[in-house]
């Protein structure tokens, strides 16, 4: 049942992934109408699937990298469908559309059956601080995105390639803008993310900090973001260097992730916990 | 009775402006010309289409009266040509053709600029002073109003009108992918000549907040300030106020006016906010390194008219797709049109068979005046039984769906074979 649903998730990913593919190709595709329905459809599934999750099991399904891969694309789909609308930003949903269905794949082929969750697992504590971590991480994935698409349109508009796709991308104003509207929104959500982590920590092991790489990692990139916001608020910093530094900060981020749950760098949290 | 569809006049095709320009002049009076028109050249319905482009007549008249000679003469006597000039200016369509012909000019498919918005609303404002004028009929404005939805259609279902085509509108196009939006925004005019003008033009007309524009003589910036209602300034004192300006237009002569250099120090002074440099002028006003610059980008002319190039070539390829789907209209249309004519020309057909029936009829029983009343309804049953039988099939193959041409064929067959509309 479950691999079911999640090969219907990603086949419906898929499908807006095309859409919104092709609605970049070519003026008026009939994919850009479909598009944002077949995300929103394959992101009904996977809610229904994560939401089976947490109530068999009584944890979020973060045990795993592939799980905890799944519920960031989850939460990437997420906030970009309850913003889309607002924001007419069709290109982040031709990046995002085939993330989610990557990390569903993924979900299904690598995670097994059943994890024996760890006890420490099963703090309310735990449920805070990863919800709210990887809140903050997606909202930084799509600043990420945003600026990807910023130094893309700059380049063809400096270039002079405006025949085509120019037309099909917001304006670099309105992207630069975006971008900076994700930190202002992110920042917050990775502080509160990480002092969670550490009452959580506090309350399973008794120490707040522990000197792990993992927390020494996430205190180096709140330290990264914290400047890169300064800068961006208060340091006139724009356009195409605000962009790369937005990337910058988030290959870090996804880099530091990455290794911390693959190398097993934080032993204590058993498993491959991402946080 | 059935109908002809005429179209006759003069357009940027064949004639040229002096020629059309007295034309216009002379039907300036719309009401008075129309009037003229009917009484002069029998014709039922008439519309006067009389744009800077293009003074054109639309008519619809009975079968079988060519309208055309007479129409033609009207032109060329109100043009102040001599038929043997105007003998090639003057152009005359029928029927299908002049339908095509309509629905091309609503979609502004033969248009000097193809594509280009103003047509639609000018052909509905003159269609609008002939209905007035109750000279344009059920017919013309069946076509008339056929003629808008596939404008719009064509509009709407490829790209003809999709890309700017001048050199203004197209840097205001570009402005409007680095900016959000223009409203508000600050736009300095260098040099206060046509070109700086027109872009000027249209980036008010995209709501920009504030123009300043300087120039060597500051008289011209004072005059062309006025105009703009914007702030004039002298050339020496631009870059005390660049800092302010979102957008730069640069037509000034004398060559260079800005380094790299000069605009890194705005930039930074903006903290960061994008600035579009347009050039305009030759030589260039701009350090072409400007465009290396974060949040700097520079157009010049030869970049802009590149990029006018590509949308003529889009909007060339978009009229192809453009002109099959009027083609479809046309055939759409014209069934309708023909259709109009079937059902008249069964009627007309029946009745010339019943009244030969009936005056042979009756020139015999005439001569047979020993028959019962019965007998006599018995020979009247039977002769239009023949005549329905003979009949029969006739009526169906024209009532049925044939092609157009197919259709149009017959139905003049049929009209010259049993000499129908003759009025004979």
């Amino acid at each position: 049942m479950h691999t079911l649903m999640l090969l219907l998730a990603s086949a419906c990913y898929v499908g807006a992934s095309l859409c919104y593919g092709a609605s970049f190709s070519r003026r008026e595709a009939p994919g850009a109408r479909v598009a944002p329905w077949l995300l929103a459809f394959a992101f009904g599934i996977h809610t229904l699937d994560l939401g089976r999750d947490l109530i068999t099991d009584g944890v979020l399904p973060v045990a795993t990298f592939a799980g905890g891969f799944s519920f960031f694309a989850w939460l990437v789909v997420g906030v970009y469908l309850a913003l889309q609308a607002r924001l007419s930003l069709a290109v982040v949903g031709a990046l995002v559309s085939p993330l989610a269905f990557i990390a569903v794949l993924l979900d299904v082929i690598v995670r097994g059956d059943d994890v024996a969750v760890p006890e420490a697992l099963r703090s309310p504590w735990l449920f805070v601080h990863v919800t709210l971590a990887f809140l903050g991480n997606a909202v930084f994935a799509l600043a990420f995105a945003v600026g990807a698409v910023y130094l893309l349109q700059e380049r063809l508009i400096k270039s002079r390639h405006t025949a085509g796709l120019v037309r099909r991308l917001p304006p670099l104003e309105k992207l630069d803008r975006l971008s900076a509207g994700f930190l202002i929104w992110g920042f917050p959500l990775m502080t509160l993310g990480i002092v969670s982590g550490g009452v959580w920590s506090a309350n399973s092991t008794g120490h707040f900090w522990t000197g792990e790489p993992r927390e020494i990692l996430a205190v180096l990139t709140w330290v990264l973001y914290a400047g890169l916001l300064q800068l961006r608020l208060l340091g006139g910093l724009h356009g195409r260097r605000a962009a790369r530094w937005t990337i910058v900060a988030f290959s870090l981020l996804l880099t530091s992730y990455v290794a911390v749950n693959l190398l097993r760098l934080g032993t204590r949290h058993g498993l491959g916990l991402a946080g | 009775m059935s109908r002809e569809l005429t179209v006759v006049g003069l357009s940027h095709h064949t004639a040229p402006v002096e020629v059309r320009e007295r034309l216009a002049a002379a039907a300036v009076d719309a009401a008075a010309f129309l009037r003229r028109l009917v009484a002069e050249c029998g014709v039922d319905e008439a519309v006067l289409l009389s744009t800077c482009n293009r003074i054109e007549v639309v008519t619809c008249s009975k079968a079988g009266h060519n309208p055309a000679p007479p129409l033609e003469n009207l032109m060329l006597d109100l043009s102040g040509l001599a038929p043997t000039n105007g003998a090639g200016m003057v152009f005359t369509m029928h029927g299908r053709e002049a339908v095509r012909h309509l629905f091309r000019v609503a979609s502004s498919l033969d248009s000097m600029v193809v594509g280009e918005p103003q047509i639609l609303g000018q052909m509905k404002q003159q269609f609008e002073i002939s209905a007035g004028l109750e000279t344009a009929g059920p017919v013309l404005v069946r076509v008339f109003h056929k003629s808008f939805s596939v404008a719009k259609r064509v509009r709407t279902e490829t790209g003809i009108a999709a890309r700017t085509v001048s050199v203004a509108a197209t840097a205001v196009d570009l402005a409007s992918h680095i900016f959000e939006s223009l409203e508000g925004r600050v736009v300095m005019l260098l040099g206060a000549g046509d070109t700086g003008e027109t872009a000027a033009r249209h980036f008010m007309a995209a709501n920009v907040g504030q123009i300043m524009v300087a120039n060597r003589t500051f008289e011209t910036a004072v005059e062309l300030a006025r105009e703009l209602s914007a702030t004039a300034l002298p050339l020496e004192r631009f870059r005390q106020y660049l800092p302010l300006a979102d957008l730069v237009v640069g037509s000034a002569g004398g060559g260079q006016l800005l380094d790299a250099e000069d605009v890194g120090n705005v930039l930074r002074e903006r903290r960061g906010k994008p600035m579009f440099f347009i050039d305009l002028a030759v030589p260039r006003n701009f350090d072409p390194a400007i465009n290396q610059l974060d949040g700097a980008y520079l157009y010049d002319i030869d970049d802009l008219a590149a990029v006018v190039e590509d949308n003529l070539g889009e909007r060339r390829r978009e009229a192809v797709r453009a002109e099959t789907l009027v083609e479809g209209e046309v055939d759409q249309f014209w069934q309708w049109f023909e259709k109009l004519e079937v059902v008249p020309t069964i009627v007309e057909l029946r009745e010339y068979a019943d009244a030969i029936r009936r005056r042979e009829v009756d020139k015999t029983l005439a001569k047979m005046p020993t028959l019962s009343e019965e007998d006599r309804e018995r020979i009247h049953q039977m002769t239009r039984a023949i005549v329905n039988k003979l009949l029969h099939h006739p009526t169906t193959v024209l009532k049925g769906e044939g092609s157009p041409t197919e259709e149009s064929r017959l139905l003049t067959a049929v009209r010259r074979l049993f000499g129908l509309g003759d009025d004979a």
